[in-house]
């Protein structure tokens, strides 16, 4: 399997491995971006007609009032952000700065942070066996870190939420059945369906395995709340709950819950190349590695719908003409990326404009809402000043 | 004598009836899909995580959290204690789940 990291992050991202603290010598490659604030601060925009013009037409489109049987887009907020400082925020009725929101899926690229974490922290190799961390992998010891970042482990995963027959929904049976005491267990207990890093396959499962080889490596070095000490503290996530299974593990697909004000520290986190407030947290080429589109993300898959690029816990802009796919959201800046949840939530990055844009959202009606179309209104009312 | 065939085949109806709905919710492992829960269990389960979640972590009233986890076919009760940090769920007299909120480091968790 090639690796995914440029080749010259790869010689430094190796160097990294082994040093645990991070040295200042580190911090010199961290981009030159505004200190994110402690508490947010909003910019003083002026009502210039062209950003009153483009915050109407997003907010026509984002905020529509609500319909009758939970139909229709229902956005709960949006939040935008530039230069360390809100360019705009909006919240639906009874919801504000203070009020945390479930992210859903968006959790997998908080996972795929702490992975980075446990790799700056020399704890944890990208093309680690999953059997050098976890007791009990079953017959799965060719699975590594990095396949599990992709989403590619070739386990026999069905990823469905609603519709029937439910019983066939893995991801049903972790969160909710017979696997939701142990759910890295109950994913290990999961046959093949292809060797791993051939396919792309979106798994839940995928994911809360990876948060129980990264406590498996931190857990031991930083204690029972690592996730806290390695990376929600360090962002100031304060309003982050990350939810954990019986066995506690967390459930590092589906079940990270924030304010849409520290959602965006994820989203600023990677904006600065894993750097904050000047000091490296990623290991340098994992920001790249992870907005990269994947070696199985390039390939075929049964399952893959169109827009499905994938790098490692983030979705992608990138076209991959090898499967046919344009580029995923139309009138966007291919370098966007984002963490996606279910329901509507979103954090998007686009680093050539210098912008993270939230949204949280209750939308139970699938297809109502168009991402691109909404960030191409998000983005207009980010560029204007 | 015809009377009591008609009995017999209206007792086969019902038990065939029985069996079916059973079935389709899912009660015989393996007959509906890989994952032994039924319907009813996963439906408990799920309103009593998530509005457990939605109560106590999320801080959403308990009109809304009700609202927000409200599936279909809506057969699964809602059912908070709020002293106590914990929602109960009940799904067709035979199913039922709790969760309990632990803190704000790992949320809420089926008990």
């Amino acid at each position: 399997m090639a690796s995914d990291m440029p080749s010259s992050s790869s010689a430094v991202a190796a160097l990294l491995l082994g040093l645990a603290p991070l040295t200042p010598a580190t911090r010199a490659a961290c981009p030159d971006l505004p200190a994110w604030p402690a508490d947010w601060s909003v910019a003083p925009w002026a009502a210039t007609p062209d950003r009153v013009s483009a915050i109407d037409a997003l907010e026509s489109y984002a905020f529509p009032p609500r319909a009758p049987e939970r139909e229709g887009i229902r956005t709960d907020s949006v939040l935008v952000v530039r230069g360390g400082t809100i360019a705009y925020e909006r919240y639906a009725d009874r919801y504000g700065p203070g009020s945390p929101h479930a992210a859903w899926s968006c959790a997998k690229s908080l996972t795929s942070a702490l992975a980075g974490v446990a790799l700056a922290h020399g704890a944890l190799g990208l093309d680690d066996s999953i059997c050098r961390h976890l007791p009990a992998p079953g017959n799965h010891c060719d699975v590594t870190v990095r396949h599990l970042l992709q989403l590619a482990s070739g386990l026999d995963w069905t990823e469905s939420y609603e519709g029937m027959p439910l019983q066939g929904s893995s991801v049903l049976a972790m969160l909710y059945g017979v696997g939701r005491d142990d759910m890295a267990g109950f994913v290990l207990s999961h046959g093949r369906r292809a060797p791993p890093g051939a396919r792309w396959n979106y798994s839940s499962g995928d994911s809360v395995l990876l948060a129980a080889v990264v406590r498996a490596a931190l857990e031991p070095r930083l204690g029972p709340d690592w996730p806290r000490v390695a990376l929600l503290d360090p962002l100031g996530m304060r309003s982050a709950t990350l939810e954990r299974d019986a066995s506690g593990t967390p459930v590092g697909s589906s079940l990270l819950h924030a304010t849409p004000r520290d959602l965006a520290r994820l989203g600023l986190l990677y904006l600065s190349d894993g750097c904050w407030h000047g000091e490296r947290i990623l290991p340098e080429g994992f920001v790249a590695a992870s907005t990269a589109v994947s070696g199985p993300s390039r390939a075929p898959a049964a399952r893959r719908e169109a827009g499905d690029v994938y790098g490692f816990g983030w979705w992608l802009n990138r076209p991959v003409p090898d499967v046919g796919q344009p580029v995923p959201w139309p009138g966007v800046p291919e370098d966007a990326f984002a963490a996606r949840g279910h329901w509507g939530q979103l954090v998007a990055v686009i680093p050539s404009l210098g912008l993270v844009i939230v949204r949280t959202a209750d939308d139970r009606e699938e297809r109502a809402f168009d991402l691109a179309r909404f960030l191409a209104l998000a983005i207009a009312v980010g560029r204007e000043r | 004598m015809t009377r009591c065939r008609w009995g017999l085949a209206a007792a086969g109806l019902t038990v065939a009836a029985a069996l079916g709905g059973l079935a389709y919710l899912g009660v015989f492992p393996g007959l509906r899909g890989p994952y032994a829960n039924a319907t009813p269990e996963l439906a408990a389960a799920y309103r009593a995580k998530d509005g457990c979640t939605c109560l106590f972590v999320l801080r959403r009233s308990p009109a809304d959290c009700r609202s927000w986890t409200e599936a279909s076919p809506d057969v699964a009760s809602f059912e908070p204690d709020a002293v106590a940090g914990t929602v109960r769920s009940r799904a067709l007299l035979f199913w039922s789940a709790r969760a309990r909120y632990l803190g704000p480091r790992e949320g809420c968790r089926l008990e």
